[in-house]
C-alpha cells in the first residue's frame, strides 16, 4: 500500500482540503475531515511529470488532488504516459543534455552551412 | 480601491483584514535547461512535430513553478490540439508564400481577409490559453466575443495609422482582453488605467526626441572636427539602437504596472512595481549573454526575466481565496492560438 499527503480541491470551488490519500492496486482512497472518497485507478487521469513541478491527479468530476510526493505517483501510475515518462528521464540526465546540446549544434552547424545555400 | 462588483459570482467581497502574498517563482536554471535542450533536439529530430510537446512541457514546467499562496499554477493544453493547430497555421502560411511566389500581385489582396481574420485569432487564442491555465483547480476563461474585438478593430484601427496615437488603441485592446476574462465564475474588472497608460508612451516619446536632440549634436560635432572614422556610423547605429531599447524597456516596465495595478479579480487586487531601470539592466545582460553563449544562455535568461517579474507582482486579497466558484466546461479549439502565434500577435496582459 501506498500513501501520501495530498490537497484535494472538489472541482466547484477554489477550496483546499489537505487529505490523506492511500493506494491500493485497483482504486485509492482520498480521506480527510468530513472527506472519504474511493477511486477507481482506472478513472484517474493522471498528468506527465516535468520537471520538479508538483503532480496533479484527475478525478472523475472534475475533482483534482495535488501532491509533491513524486515517488507515490509514480509508484501507482507505473505505466502511464510512455512518452513524456521517457522524455522525462531524458531530461532529468545531464549526460543526455550534452547530448542534445551537440546534436542540436550539429543540426544548427549544418543549416548553415548546407542548409541556407540549399535555400537559396 | 473598491469598484462596483457587476457579476454574482460566489466570490463574494467580504471585507476582511487585508492578505498580501508575494507571487513566488521557483524554476531552476539548471533543471530548465535540460528541458528546453531536449524540447529542441526532439524538435530536430521529429521535424517539428515534437514541438507541440515541447510547448506544453515549457509552459507547464513555468506555470507550475509560479505560485500564490503556495498553490501553483496550471498549464492543460492538449500537445495534439496544438499539433493541429500548428498544422493549420502552416497551411496558412504556405498559402500566403505560395500566392507571393507565384502571384505577388494578390499578395496584398490577402491581408484583407487576414485582417478581418485577425481578430477572431486573437480572440480564439485568448479563449484557448484562459481556458487551459488553471489555479487551484479553478480555470480561467475568455469570454470576448469576435464581434466585439472587430468593433474595436474596425472604430480604433486606423489609430495605428496616427502612429501617435496608437498608444490608444493598445490601451482599448487591453482593457478588452481584461474585462472579457473570469478565474471560474468571477469577472476580471480592470479600473481606468489610461491615464498612467498613455503618459508612458508620451515619456517615452520626449525621452526618444532627447535622445535624438543628443546624437543629433553628437553628429554635427563629428562633422565640424571632420572625423571620417569608420567608428563614426558604427557608433550611430549602435546609440540609436540603444535608445531604442531603453525607450521599450521604459514603456513595458511603465504600462505593465499600469495595466496589472488596474486589475481586480472579485477579492483580489494585484500590485505590480516593475522598475524602468531593473528592466534595461534586465534585457541588457540577457542580450549580451545569450549572445556570447551563442543561445545556450536562452533557458537562463526566461527563467531570470521570469523570477524578476515575479518579484515584483504581488496579489492584494481582501478575503478568503477558496471562495471562487468553478464555470461550466466548455471547448475551446487551438487554431486561433497557434496562427496568432505564428503572425507574431500579441496583447498581452
Amino acid at each position: 500500500m501506498i500513501e501520501f499527503e495530498a490537497a484535494y480541491y472538489d472541482g466547484r470551488t477554489s477550496a483546499r482540503q489537505p487529505v490523506r490519500v492511500r493506494g491500493y492496486t485497483l482504486a485509492i482512497q482520498i480521506v480527510g475531515e468530513g472527506l472519504r472518497l474511493d477511486v477507481p485507478l482506472a478513472k484517474v487521469r493522471v498528468d506527465p511529470p516535468v520537471g520538479g513541478t508538483r503532480r496533479a491527479l484527475h478525478l472523475p468530476d472534475g475533482a483534482q488532488l495535488q501532491t509533491d510526493d513524486h515517488r507515490a505517483v509514480e509508484a501507482l501510475f507505473p505505466r502511464r504516459h510512455a512518452l513524456e515518462g521517457w522524455v522525462h528521464r531524458i531530461e532529468r540526465n545531464w549526460l543526455y543534455a550534452l547530448a542534445a546540446i551537440a546534436l542540436t549544434a550539429a543540426f544548427s552547424w549544418w543549416s548553415v552551412v548546407d542548409g541556407l545555400p540549399l535555400a537559396a | 480601491m473598491a469598484l462596483p462588483s457587476t457579476d454574482g459570482g460566489a466570490a463574494a467581497n467580504v471585507a476582511g483584514p487585508e492578505k498580501r502574498y508575494a507571487v513566488e517563482f521557483s524554476a531552476s536554471t539548471s533543471e530548465y535547461f535540460r528541458i528546453w535542450i531536449v524540447n529542441l533536439a526532439l524538435t530536430i529530430v521529429t521535424l517539428g512535430i515534437y514541438s507541440a510537446w515541447a510547448k506544453v512541457r515549457k509552459r507547464r514546467y513555468f506555470y507550475g513553478h509560479t505560485r500564490i499562496d503556495s498553490e501553483s499554477f496550471e498549464y492543460r493544453a492538449n500537445p495534439v490540439a496544438i499539433l493541429k493547430g500548428r498544422l493549420i497555421a502552416v497551411a496558412i502560411i504556405a498559402v500566403f508564400y505560395g500566392v507571393g511566389y507565384f502571384a505577388p500581385l494578390y499578395k496584398l489582396l490577402l491581408w484583407i481577409p487576414l485582417a478581418i481574420l485577425g481578430p477572431w485569432l486573437l480572440v480564439r487564442s485568448l479563449a484557448f490559453n484562459a481556458y487551459n491555465t488553471a489555479y487551484r483547480n479553478v480555470r480561467f476563461r475568455f469570454e470576448g466575443t469576435y464581434r466585439a474585438c472587430l468593433k474595436i478593430v474596425l472604430v480604433y484601427g486606423w489609430l495605428v495609422f496616427t502612429g501617435l496615437l496608437y498608444p490608444y488603441l493598445k490601451h482599448r485592446l487591453i482593457r478588452f482582453v481584461a474585462e472579457n476574462h473570469r478565474y471560474g465564475t468571477t469577472r476580471f474588472e480592470i479600473a481606468d488605467f489610461k491615464k498612467p497608460f498613455i503618459s508612458a508612451y508620451a515619456s517615452a516619446f520626449g525621452l526618444g526626441m532627447l535622445l535624438m536632440g543628443a546624437l543629433f549634436t553628437a553628429l554635427m560635432w563629428a562633422g565640424a572636427l571632420g572625423t571620417k572614422s569608420p567608428v563614426l556610423p558604427i557608433g550611430i547605429s549602435v546609440s540609436s539602437y540603444a535608445g531604442l531599447f531603453l525607450l521599450f524597456a521604459y514603456i513595458r516596465a511603465r504600462t505593465t504596472n499600469a495595466i496589472w495595478n488596474a486589475v481586480r479579480i472579485g477579492p483580489l487586487n494585484l500590485e505590480s512595481s516593475l522598475r524602468a531601470r531593473d528592466l534595461i539592466w534586465l534585457y541588457l545582460s540577457n542580450f549580451i549573454v545569450v549572445a556570447l553563449t551563442i543561445g545556450l544562455a536562452t533557458p537562463w535568461a526566461a527563467v531570470r526575466s521570469m523570477r524578476y517579474r515575479a518579484s515584483k507582482t504581488t496579489a492584494i486579497a481582501s478575503g478568503p481565496l477558496d471562495g471562487f466558484a468553478e464555470g461550466q466546461a466548455q471547448q475551446v479549439s487551438v487554431a486561433g492560438e497557434e496562427v496568432a502565434e505564428l503572425f507574431d500577435i500579441d496583447i498581452a496582459l
